[in-house]
């Protein structure tokens, strides 16, 4: 709302002296004068009727949207509450026994095997195979060395060709 | 100058919030001609101001939940501002795309404004006053707006608004051979 007159003075004396301020009012008084002398001319009225139709219809697009928008907030809202109750609700809480007992079964389970058997059968596979080691090294294990080795010459000697490819 | 003061403008705002059609209708009639006024001083074309004008109302129409109370005027010449300064930036985009056409089609003149009643010879001398004294005195007049809600809107300094609007009024004044000494 604009100043009145007296408001007008006060504002202006604040800039201007008393007479400068009053003659600053009668100047914007009297342009604004030449403003209402001279309208502006008139809206079309079948803009202004399309402008109303328009409007209905935008009012109409918001009341429509507006259970849309109603509908998302209550399931927010509603998405929120299960949610609380989802996380201090017994049903819902993560119990804390099934990692004790699965650290048990994965040292519990290993050891349920029978291995007896097997273990009691390593020994003895152990010393064939010792057996079978001693023996077979049992050449190098002979009295006469030197007639081993003149045995393993002929051998050579006699099969001389094996060079040639 | 006459009074824009409706006293029932507070209640008839109440009803547009609540969504009543009936009440956007009544705040056309009761807003139409002075943003109409104030869009046709400021663009000098019948067409563009009514298409600002129907824009108006729509963004008027979207808004009204956001209008906390105040000045009802002051918040619907905000809005009107900032249409016409996207006008503005929307034809000074125009006009540079229209330059740069020109150039390519040897300096085809710039039609700077279309659709103006010259028999208007306000229109004419408003015209000659630079666009943003122009604007600040169109929205005192068809705003009906204190030098406060102008220099808070404008975001300057409200002595600075006091200038422009007396030497601009003086202005337009001399223009038209109104000496007023």
């Amino acid at each position: 709302m604009t100043e009145n007159p007296e408001k007008m003075k006060e504002l202006l004396g604040s800039f201007l002296d008393p007479e400068s301020a009053l003659k600053a009012v009668e100047d914007m008084d009297r342009g604004l004068d030449l403003l209402q002398s001279h309208p502006a001319p008139a809206p079309d009225p079948e803009r202004i009727a399309a402008i109303k139709r328009d409007i209905q219809s935008r009012i109409g697009c918001i009341r429509r949207r507006q259970p849309i928008s109603v509908w998302i907030g209550w399931s927010a809202c509603a998405a929120a509450v299960l949610l609380v109750v989802a996380h201090y609700s017994p049903f819902f809480r993560p119990s804390r026994i099934p990692l004790k007992q699965g650290v048990e079964i994965v040292n519990l389970t290993p050891w349920t095997i029978d291995t007896e058997p097997l273990l009691s059968g390593i020994p003895s596979n152990s010393e064939d195979i010792h057996n079978d080691s001693l023996k077979t090294n049992s050449d190098f294990d002979s009295p006469n060395p030197i007639e081993t080795l003149e045995q393993e010459l002929k051998m050579l000697a006699s099969t001389d060709d094996f060079w040639k490819g | 100058m006459e009074s824009f003061e409706n006293p029932d403008t507070k209640e008839l705002i109440s009803r547009c919030q609540a969504g009543e059609n009936r009440a956007f209708d009544e705040l056309v009639d009761l807003y139409a001609s002075r943003c109409y006024g104030y869009f046709y001083r400021l663009t000098r074309n019948t067409d563009v101001s009514h298409d600002l004008l129907s824009e108006l109302f729509v963004k008027i129409v979207e808004k009204m939940g956001s209008f906390k109370g105040g000045s009802f005027e002051k918040w619907l010449f905000t809005i009107a501002g900032n249409l016409f300064h996207d006008y503005l930036r929307g034809r000074y985009r125009q006009k540079k795309m229209l330059e740069t056409k020109a150039r390519e089609l040897q300096d085809e003149p710039l039609p700077r404004r279309t659709n103006t009643d010259l028999s208007d010879q306000l229109q004419m001398f408003l015209a000659k006053l630079d666009e943003d004294t122009l604007e600040v005195i169109l929205m005192r007049f068809y705003g009906d707006m204190s030098f406060k809600e102008l220099s808070e809107i404008r975001n300057e300094p409200i002595g600075t608004t006091l200038s422009k609007v007396h030497r601009g009024l003086k202005k337009l004044r001399e223009l038209m051979g109104e000496s007023g000494d």
